[in-house]
Formats: C-alpha cells, structure tokens, sequence
C-alpha cells in the first residue's frame, strides 16, 4: 500500500529543506526536480517530489522495512522533525533579513543623518556668509555715513574758515581807509602796493 | 626840506608792521599813534640807535601791531 502524505508546513523553499534533511541527519541526491533521501521503504528510497509549488513526500505507509534514520521511523515524525528544522531555518533566514533590514536601515538612517547634518551645516554656511555681507554693508554703510559726516564737517569748517576770512578782509579795509584818512589829515600822502599777501603803505611827509 | 615816512605792511591775520623814517626823537611813535588811532596798542617796538639821538634826522621804528 502506498500514500500521499502532506506536511503541516507547506516545504515551499527547497533550500530551508535540503538544510533541514541535513540537520536531522538525513541524506539526499537530487535528480532533476527530485529530492532522493536515503530512507528507504518498502517502494524504495523516499523521496520529495514538487507539486504545484511545495516539495511533498512520497513513500510507503508501511514503516516496517525502513531503513537509515532509524529515529525517525514513520513518516509522521520524519515529517515532523523535518517541519520543526525546516522551521528554525525558515526563521533564521528570516532574522537574517531581518538583521540585513535592520542594518539597512541603520545605514539609511546614518546617511539621511549625514544628509540633515550636510544640509544643515550648508544652511549654516550660507546664514554666516549672509551675515557676513550684511556686516560688510552696515560697515561700508558706516564707513560711507561716517566720510559723509567727515566731508560736512570740513565743508562746515571751510564755511567758518571763508566767514573768517571775509571779516577779517573788511576789518583789514576799514583799517586801511582809516589809516588813508587819518594819513591825508596829518598831511602824508601814501602809496599803496601789494606785497604777496602783505598790503604795503607807505606815507610820505615833507616838513 | 626833510623827509618823514611811514611804512605800514599789513599782514593777512590783521596786524600791522611799521617803519618810520626821517623823524626826531619819540615823534615817530606820537605820529604812528595819530595815523593808526588811539587803540593802537604796539605787540613788540624795536628801538633803533636814530631813536636815542634826539638831534638826528632819522629815527626807525619798527612796530607790530596785534590783531583786535
């Protein structure tokens, strides 16, 4: 008599399988899409076939003449033991994911960080630098209000210079006319000429 | 017939320098104050040796008269 038997955990991945026969001791050939074990029955060697897209069992019902893997007589606890060592392979495959993922994302993390840390300190640059032209405009701005104030103030000392200038000019005239009137009074007669910018006069008297 | 002179130079800052020529004696400094008025006030008077021969002809003086 023989019999399909199929497993709880569909075996989809043929290599979690061939690592789970491995662990439980069992040897296996493949041949083609089969997976030859070398537990034999009363059929001949067991094997795993594909149907559809899981690996399922073929084998004999009758577990007398089994041979190798003597533990796992039936092939109920040959299944068994291959489902829970199917299962830990399955699981650390995946927590290898998981941990690649993991790190992955780590790594994303770290570049997106280098990334924000790379924008901000640009951001940063670019305020100093801003600040830095408007520091260098409000200084040019001083520098240009305080030449501005510096050129009023010499406009307005060359003003009070000119004013001075002006009335020393008409204290220096009425000097001069008083000096001609009381000269023509007293008799002299005078004779003016310019020296640089020394005004001379000379009076002359003969007595 | 005697010569009397006065050489006025006025500077650019409003003093007055002044020579006199051909006078007798402390007259030249009497006829300075008449031409240049009674607020003239002399800053430095240089005493030539004319001045202390009353009888001579010439007497020099030379005076500088500071700004108001």
């Amino acid at each position: 008599m023989s019999a399909s038997v199929r497993s709880k955990t569909p075996f989809i991945n043929k290599e979690y399988l061939l690592k789970a026969l491995e662990r439980i001791g069992v040897n296996y050939t493949l041949q083609g899409d089969f997976i030859v074990t070398d537990r034999i029955d009363y059929k001949g060697a067991q094997k795993f076939f594909l149907q559809g897209r899981n690996y399922v069992l073929e084998h004999d019902s009758d577990n007398y003449f089994i041979k190798n893997s003597p533990q796992l007589k039936t092939a109920k606890s040959f299944l068994n033991a291959l489902e829970v060592e199917y299962k830990k392979e399955q699981q650390r495959v995946e927590e290898e994911i998981r941990q690649r993922k993991l790190e992955m994302e780590r790594i994303r993390q770290e570049e997106l960080e280098r990334i924000r840390q790379e924008e901000l300190r640009k951001k940063q640059e670019q305020l100093q630098d801003t600040q830095r032209k408007r520091m260098e405009e409000e200084r040019l701005a001083q520098t240009s209000y305080k030449e501005r104030e510096k050129k009023l103030a010499e406009k307005i000392k060359q003003l009070e210079e000119k004013a001075k200038q002006e009335e020393l000019q008409k204290y220096i005239e009425s000097q001069k006319e008083q000096i001609y009137k009381k000269a023509q009074e007293a008799g002299y007669k005078v004779k003016e000429t310019q020296k640089g910018e020394k005004i001379q006069l000379v009076l002359v008297r003969r007595s | 017939m005697n010569e009397e002179k006065i050489i006025l130079e006025i500077n650019p800052d409003g003093s007055i320098n002044a020579k006199t020529q051909g006078f007798k004696g402390e007259v030249c400094l009497t006829q300075l104050e008449e031409i240049l008025g009674e607020q003239l006030h002399f800053a430095q008077v240089k005493k030539t040796d004319e001045y202390y021969q009353q009888d001579q002809i010439k007497t020099n003086e030379t005076v500088k008269r500071s700004q108001k």
